[in-house]
């Protein structure tokens, strides 16, 4: 074939267009192109949130105005329930709510490109089941503290948060906010979609850093509870807990009786090798050091010394390490104390711990709670005899006398209830979720200010859905909660 | 047959010989320096008789009286002169390449001045070089109306703050573009203009300029507007500065050399508010009766002085206490009276500085070659910097054909230099003060250092005191902590030349370069930085060191050495590779002299590859040849807190760019002028749609001299220009698509890599943009004795890149993306004289000022207070680029603390420096922290072969944020202000002094721990700030041209002598800032002022 002059001139200049368009397509840096399965999987590394919602201990019942610790003003705006203003420091409400969707947004980066990939395929369905898992945890903990808690008769209404299901690809994006039955339902279908999919197996080390199937069994535990679906949440939990439900709750005994110091014990409850411990989270925070507020020490020993049997609780016991914050508050031993330091010879730097997003008290509490609420009582009772065999030094005897007796109730579920709530607020002091259960059942919280003023958050106060971010109102265009 | 020819030639003069008298002779002189010009073709026009000219220019050649002669030289204008009845003809030869002030050399081509629509200044290297300068770009300062040159610091390698117009980028690059004989220079490293002022290490190795010798240079060309810079279409918005080298001449082969020998003036404590050994103990007494240094606070004290001392050897039963356990007055006594003079010690008087410049020309009708060889070296200002550099230029033209030409140079440079030690510095916004650990930079170790602390004791040993928990001394840790930095800077390029007709013109540029940067920061084994790692001496000094490592499985033991051994070897080895290439056909056509067009076109394409690598060797035994000696649980101090000791980083920039531009001329008097280029880049990452950009130029000019109706006489050219245009610059930190980037986990445990999301696509991201109108005159009246221009211009950069908060649910909380806009308005004045105009006596005077005052008009997210206060300043929306704002001081309460209004007017002794909000009501602004205004003004005198100048350059319309001299605790270690003598003593001074009182002990430990802060805002509240205004005597230079019948008896040709002082003083600057250069940003590290020096230099030629 001769190509006539005519037609040369015009293919000469688009060879060299497209010759300067692949000349232009180097990369301008060392950044990392996202080609491989294995890429997307470690790219999934950073779909946790490094933002923790223990600062809502503040704003919950085990606390007192604390004398001596660091208060920034952020802190105090949680203990008076008042709307934080700060734009962007840890343990404020705008720090989880964008910590959270940054680690959606990975994601749904792998998800967007996840079926093109070139790689194994049992390897790229268990990374599209984590991604999953990750992107439904971060909406299901957002619109619970976003939104007021699911409620079958207003969810379809109630509003809830965006829930982003592909990649941001414009400078300002506007979004708005799903109601907390689609986020419910969209949840659901990840979390439903990710367990099937997800592989434990693929993960380096001790993968607790990392959805498991144990770990995604938990968050449809805490799902179906919070949604009031109690035979999923027995199903699912069930499923995780397996025939030998004791393995997962922390051996308390065995670990005050071997601990040698403090580190050592801080070290053990977020260990991935405890059982217990079912997904772990490097969160930035600065609730681990003297900041904020904490129980007193009465509140300390109300919370733990009363209890149906007057049994020595094992949290309360001369063993269990206590910290005293500022100069009248107290806190139990649960997290390291680690500094993430700029350079060598700088002083500046970050607070992070390492937290358990799940633990498998939680998931033995969420069926017991689950049986509760469906009238299995005894099957309520065999879950909290597991668990308070190891909390409590004579592993008293849960039954419904005991409980009925101490509660002053003739109403055996409300007798069971009333004992898990406890124990839930027990157990999981300082690791933020009795937040949400003051929201599932509608408790009241009283503070003492400063001054001495006592002031209430209602039953069903407005100021118990937390603010959506003064940003994402301005720059997202997302409607305010009502106040 | 060129024998043949030859000799045909021989035997046709010896005919014409014997049949003609008439013989002529003569001499061909150069117009420009008189210098004999030999080689000159000289030959009867229509004729085949020639001779050339011998090597003292001389012809004879036998001619007929109505003979035509023809004088032709390549590189002059050829002549023709009719023989007549003479038979002497001296021939004067004009140089064909015409002076430098009448064309404008844009880089892509050189346009006649006239014909030039866009603002552009020239400037003679041999007008504007200071002697004993030794880095191009400092030159430029006060020469240019409209280019702001702020030298913040004098430490060699530095790039100054240089700024075209202005400002036309928030948070992006406001350098302008330097180009070299065509190509763009890119520079070492991309250092933004706010990376300049930190005064860490990489500010030394980031400048190509610095490489550059001056005296190979023979012009800069600053071109500012959109039409002047228009050719370079996307990388014009700030300017652009085109250097010119020297090139070889055809003729004689002539050899220059030209060498200075500078004095470096030392500074001295009567410059700055200090206060001596004898008021300082004074000041310390009173800070032990306030319980403030005691021998318990000593013993565990981080740094410490005179007082620490003694009370240390107190404790260790070294030294007795006084009577009745008073202070030990024997032991003070010998200190009280110290009086250190740490400028004496730490810099260098009358340092020398020197600079050789060798340079070879020669050539003929076939080729020319220009070589140059320099040396610099300085000896420094302090007892810690040097630097040495040796650049080497040749360049070589070839005529092959009146169509082919070709020019092939080579150049390289290689530069060795010594700096103190320093970290990178860290801002705490907590408190809104930088800090640098381990900062030993001279000046600021003189201006900080307590006057009582001896460098040596009686004895003439070092005398220790301590710092970082343990043993300094300065000179032994000068000694021990340095960075050696090596440069080298290789490149090669060729032009070539094709005349296809005498109208159409093939022009091609091809540029190879090299570079590769080092700098080893050597931190001994014995340093006090190595040594700090290993002071556990007291269980005191174990629990407060931390550098000191507590290890997690076993917290109850003590804090360890992870240093037991050695010191640091930290290296960054930085590497340039670069290809730049462009080709163009340039076609002019004239219609009878009338219509005059030009049409440029053409295409280029550049490559530049970097490649940064950090690498710290930790526990380095010099001593025993370097072998590192590294600690376990070093690697696990260092892994928990996430500190890494390797770091790469690559840089790859593609660019291609075609242009074509149109001018059009009709009978010389309007002047038309076009350009589009469509300009593409990798910058923004692999999106196709941010990848081009269009710009554009329209521009025109309007010789009023020209018309016929013009009849002031006195006017010998007038010139009107406007441009309209769009250009543009990549912003900072661009990335159109996704950025992902890897990294190690921080955790205790199931440590992997991974991988996390820094930016999330923006398919919207754009460039920078700058839209420009300008008008400008060009005069000159009276015979040319005052020329000038006069420029007014209004720009709106648009698609500036900021940082905004974003909703946070795409995953980005901050974006950095196209939202901000600043209008900036401005105007140039220049105007030169020549006053007086004698036979032997001239004055002439040049004179210019600048100013331009920018606005953001779109901005919408602020910053932090701290970041408002520092002294660089800050953006916001409707302020200037960078503005300078204070705290408001509301005096001091009845204690002497310091208090202050906060948004709503109460008074408080502490704010949260991290808050956003109401910025504009905390905060007081009190105006822009970069000048809006500058200038210079040079003098003249010529007297017979003397000339001295004087030139004065000044700045305006700023604030300077004074250095920090306030704080809650003064160590015994640190010098103390003047000032401190007003300080508050009783209650009712705080109604008569500003000077806060010296906090006791008992305040600090259980009173508000608020009062603490109260110093940190003190320092950068509304009394702590001064004008920026400044007149600095620049430089004063005599110089002395030797007569031209002596120096030929010794073979010279030219030989001047000169003495020159640089930086003499201020004229004028605010009394507030006590010594304080207002050009200066004492950021310590290895920041230096600029030195003052005097410098003899001598230039001759052969």
């Amino acid at each position: 074939m001769k190509l006539s002059r005519k037609s040369f001139y015009p293919l000469t200049i688009l060879l060299m267009l497209s010759a300067c368009d692949s000349f232009l397509s180097e990369n301008p840096d060392n950044r990392v192109d996202l080609d491989t399965a294995e890429k997307a999987a470690q790219l999934l590394t950073s779909a946790y949130p490094s933002a923790a919602y223990t600062f809502t201990e503040w704003m919950a019942d085990e606390v007192s105005y604390t004398q001596g610790t660091t208060k920034r003003p952020e802190h105090v705006q949680a203990y008076n329930w008042e709307e934080s203003t700060s734009s962007n420091n840890q343990d404020t409400p705008s720090f989880i709510w964008a910590g959270s969707y940054e680690a959606i947004a990975p994601a749904n980066e792998v998800l967007a490109i996840i079926d093109e990939m070139e790689g194994d395929a049992d390897l790229k369905s268990a990374i599209r089941g984590e991604a999953l898992l990750a992107r439904a945890y971060g909406h299901f903990m957002l619109v619970n503290l976003f939104a007021k808690h699911y409620n079958r008769q207003t969810a379809t209404t109630d509003a809830g948060v965006p829930y982003v299901e592909e990649p941001e690809t414009v400078f300002i994006k506007q979004y708005a906010r799903n109601t907390v039955a689609e986020v419910y339902d969209k949840v659901e279908r990840d979390l439903r979609e990710g367990m099937r999919l997800v592989d434990g197996r693929f993960y380096k080390n001790s993968g607790k850093y990392h959805f498991t199937s144990t770990a995604a069994l938990a968050l449809a535990s805490r799902f179906y509870l919070f949604k009031g679906d109690f035979e999923n949440c027995i199903n699912y939990s069930t499923e995780m807990l397996g025939s030998n439900p004791d393995i997962f709750i922390k051996d308390l005994p065995t670990i005050l009786a071997d601990y040698t110091n403090t580190e050592e014990f801080l070290r053990l409850m977020t260990s991935p090798s405890d059982n217990s411990n079912l997904l772990l989270a490097r969160q930035v925070t600065n609730y681990p050091i003297n900041v904020g507020f904490w129980p007193s020490i009465d509140q300390v020993n109300s919370l733990y010394d009363n209890n149906p049997w007057n049994a020595e609780d094992l949290r309360r016991s001369n063993r269990y390490p206590l910290f005293i914050r500022g100069t009248d508050g107290y806190a139990l031993a649960k997290y390291q104390f680690l500094f993430e330091r700029t350079s060598i010879t700088s002083n500046v730097g970050y607070n992070y711990t390492i937290m358990p997003l799940f633990r498998g008290e939680e998931v033995l509490l969420n069926r017991a709670e689950a049986y509760a609420s469906t009238g299995q009582n005894s099957a309520a009772l065999a879950d909290l005899q597991i668990y308070v065999d190891k909390r409590y030094t004579e592993k008293p005897r849960v039954t419904l006398p005991f409980l009925q007796n101490y509660y002053r109730t003739n109403n055996a579920q409300a007798a069971l209830m009333a004992f898990i709530v406890d124990e839930r607020d027990k157990e999981f002091i300082h690791e933020g979720l009795r937040w949400f259960d003051i929201k599932r059942f509608n408790l009241p919280v009283t503070h003492i200010t400063q001054t001495g003023a006592s002031i209430t958050l209602g039953e069903t106060d407005l100021r118990k859905v937390l603010q959506i971010p003064q940003n994402a109102i301005d720059v997202g265009g997302l409607e305010p909660n009502p106040r | 047959m060129r024998k043949f020819l030859s000799a045909f030639l021989l035997f046709s003069t010896f005919i014409y010989a014997s049949a003609q008298e008439l013989s002529i002779s003569g001499r061909v002189t150069a117009v420009k320096d008189g210098i004999e010009l030999p080689g000159v073709n000289v030959r009867v026009a229509r004729t085949n008789r020639g001779t050339v000219s011998d090597a003292a220019g001389r012809y004879t050649l036998l001619v007929n009286s109505g003979d035509t002669i023809l004088f032709s030289f390549i590189g002059y204008r050829s002549q023709t002169q009719v023989v007549g009845q003479r038979t002497v003809m001296d021939i004067q030869m004009e140089s064909e390449t015409t002076e430098l002030d009448e064309v404008v050399i844009t880089g892509f081509q050189e346009v006649e001045r006239k014909l030039f629509t866009g603002a552009a200044a020239t400037v003679k290297m041999s007008d504007v070089r200071i002697s004993g300068q030794t880095n191009a770009s400092q030159m430029l300062e006060g020469q240019v109306a409209g280019v702001t040159v702020d030298n913040v610091s004098g430490t060699f390698g530095t790039a100054p703050k240089v700024r075209i117009r202005g400002n036309s980028s928030i948070n992006g690059d406001t350098q302008p573009l330097w180009v070299v004989d065509g190509v763009i220079l890119e520079d070492l490293n991309q250092l933004t203009a706010d990376d300049i002022i930190t005064g860490n290490a990489n500010t030394l190795t980031a400048s190509s300029v610095a490489g550059l010798n001056p005296d190979d240079m023979e012009s800069v060309q600053v071109l500012k507007d959109a039409s002047a810079t228009a050719l370079y279409g996307t990388r014009a918005k700030n300017g652009v500065i085109v250097i010119t080298t020297k090139r070889g001449k055809s003729g004689a082969t002539r050899i220059s050399y030209s060498g200075n020998l500078s004095f470096n003036l030392r500074p001295s404590y009567k410059q700055f508010d200090i206060l001596n050994s004898a008021d300082e103990m004074s000041v310390y007494r009173e800070m032990y009766e306030k319980g403030l240094i005691d021998i318990t606070t000593s013993v565990k004290a981080q740094n410490y002085g005179v007082l620490g001392k003694m009370f240390s050897l107190i404790s260790q039963h070294d030294l007795n206490w006084g009577p009745n356990g008073s202070l030990n007055e024997s032991f003070l006594n010998q200190y009280e009276n110290a009086n250190t003079d740490w400028f004496d010690v730490l810099f260098k008087d009358q340092s020398l500085q020197q600079q050789h410049s060798l340079s070879l020309t020669s050539g003929g009708e076939k080729y020319n070659s220009y070589y140059s060889l320099s040396y610099m070296n300085d000896n420094g200002q302090t007892i810690a910097d040097n630097v040495t550099r040796y650049a080497v230029t040749a360049k070589n033209s070839f005529f092959f054909t009146d169509k082919l030409s070709l020019d092939v140079k080579l150049s390289a440079n290689f530069r060795q230099q010594l700096a103190p030690g320093t970290q990178n510095r860290d801002f705490d916004p907590i408190s809104g003060r930088f800090r640098r650990d381990f900062d030993i930079n001279p000046l600021n170790y003189a201006l900080n250092t307590s006057r009582s602390i001896r460098p040596y004791d009686e004895n003439g040993n070092l005398e220790y005191f301590r710092r970082n928990y343990t043993d300094f001394n300065i000179l032994r840790e000068l000694a021990l902590n340095s960075i050696e930095i090596s440069v080298a800077d290789i490149s090669t390029q060729a032009d070539l030349q094709y005349k296809f007709t005498d109208n159409l013109v093939f022009r091609s540029a091809i540029q190879g370069r090299y570079a590769a940067t080092k700098r080893e920061h050597i931190i001994h084994e014995w340093s006090n930085q190595a040594e700090a790692y290993r002071a556990d001496d007291t269980q005191y000094i174990q629990d407060a060191n931390q550098l000191l490592f507590v290890d997690p499985n076993d917290p109850t033991s003590q804090p360890k050495v992870v240093l037991p051994e050695g010191g640091f070897n930290n290296l960054n080895n930085d590497e340039l590779k670069y290809f730049y290439t462009r080709n163009s056909l340039d076609w002019s056509h004239s219609f009878n002299s009338i219509h005059n067009i030009n049409i440029l076109t053409g295409m280029e394409i550049k490559s530049t590859d970097r490649q940064s690598k950090r690498i710290d060797g930790i526990g380095i035994v010099y001593e025993n040849g370097g072998i590192a000696r590294l600690d376990p649980n070093m690697i696990a101090f260092l892994n928990q807190q996430g500190i890494e000791t390797y770091a790469l980083s690559e840089d790859h920039e593609r660019f291609a760019g075609a242009f074509l531009n149109g001018g059009y001329s009709y009978k010389g008097k309007y002047i038309f002028n076009g350009t589009v280029r469509y300009d593409g880049s990798n910058r923004l990452g692999k999106s196709r749609a941010a990848r081009y950009l269009p710009t554009w130029n329209v521009s025109g000019a309007w010789n009023i001299d020209q018309e016929k109706w013009f009849n002031a006489d006195w006017i010998d050219f007038l010139k009107l220009r406007a441009t309209y245009g769009l250009s543009a610059n990549l912003g900072p930190n661009t990335s159109a698509l996704l950025n992902i980037r890897s990294g190690v986990t921080l955790r205790p445990t199931d440590v992997e890599t991974y991988l996390y999301i820094q930016d999330l696509e923006n398919s919207e991201l754009t460039w920078e943009k700058l839209n420009e109108f300008n008008v400008g005159f060009d005069y000159g009246i009276f015979e040319n004795r005052v020329t000038g221009t006069i420029d007014a211009y209004a720009r709106n950069s648009y698609d500036l890149i900021g940082v905004i908060q974003t909703s946070g649910v795409g995953g980005n909380e901050y974006k950095t993306g196209n939202y901000a806009n600043m209008e900036s308005k401005g105007a140039e004045f220049t105007i030169n004289t020549r006053n007086i105009q004698r036979k032997n006596f001239s004055w002439l005077t040049s004179f210019n000022i600048a100013y331009s005052r920018d606005q953001i008009t779109k901005l919408e997210f602020d910053p932090r207070l701290a970041d408002a206060i520092v002294q660089g300043g800050a953006a916001i929306l409707g302020g200037p680029r960078r503005g300078l704002f204070s705290v408001k001081f509301a005096g001091l309460d009845t204690r002497g603390i310091p208090t202050f209004y906060d948004g709503s007017g109460e008074v408080v002794y502490n704010m949260d420096l991290q808050d956003r909000e109401n910025i504009r009501d905390i905060l007081k602004f009190e105006g822009p922290a970069e000048p809006r205004g500058a200038g210079g003004f040079t003098n003249i005198f010529n007297y017979k072969s003397f000339s001295l100048s004087v030139f004065l350059s000044y700045k305006f319309d700023y604030k300077i944020r004074l250095n920090d001299a306030f704080s809650p605790q003064y160590t015994d270690f640190s010098s103390l202000s003047k000032s401190f003598v007003n300080r508050w003593m009783v209650p009712g001074d705080e109604n008569i002094t500003d000077i806060p009182v010296i906090l006791d002990q008992r305040i600090l430990q259980s009173g508000n721990p608020d009062y603490q802060s109260a110093y940190d805002l003190y320092n950068k509240s509304t009394v702590r700030v001064a004008n920026g205004d400044y007149i600095r005597l620049k430089s004063v230079r005599l110089s002395y041209a030797l007569p031209n019948n002596w120096i030929r008896k010794v073979g010279m040709s030219t030989a001047k002598l000169s003495v020159e002082a640089m930086n003499l003083f201020l004229l004028y600057s605010d009394s507030r800032l006590n010594g304080q250069d207002p050009e200066f940003f004492s950021s310590g590290g290895v920041a230096l002022p600029q030195p003052r020096l005097i410098t003899t230099s001598i230039s001759i030629g052969f």
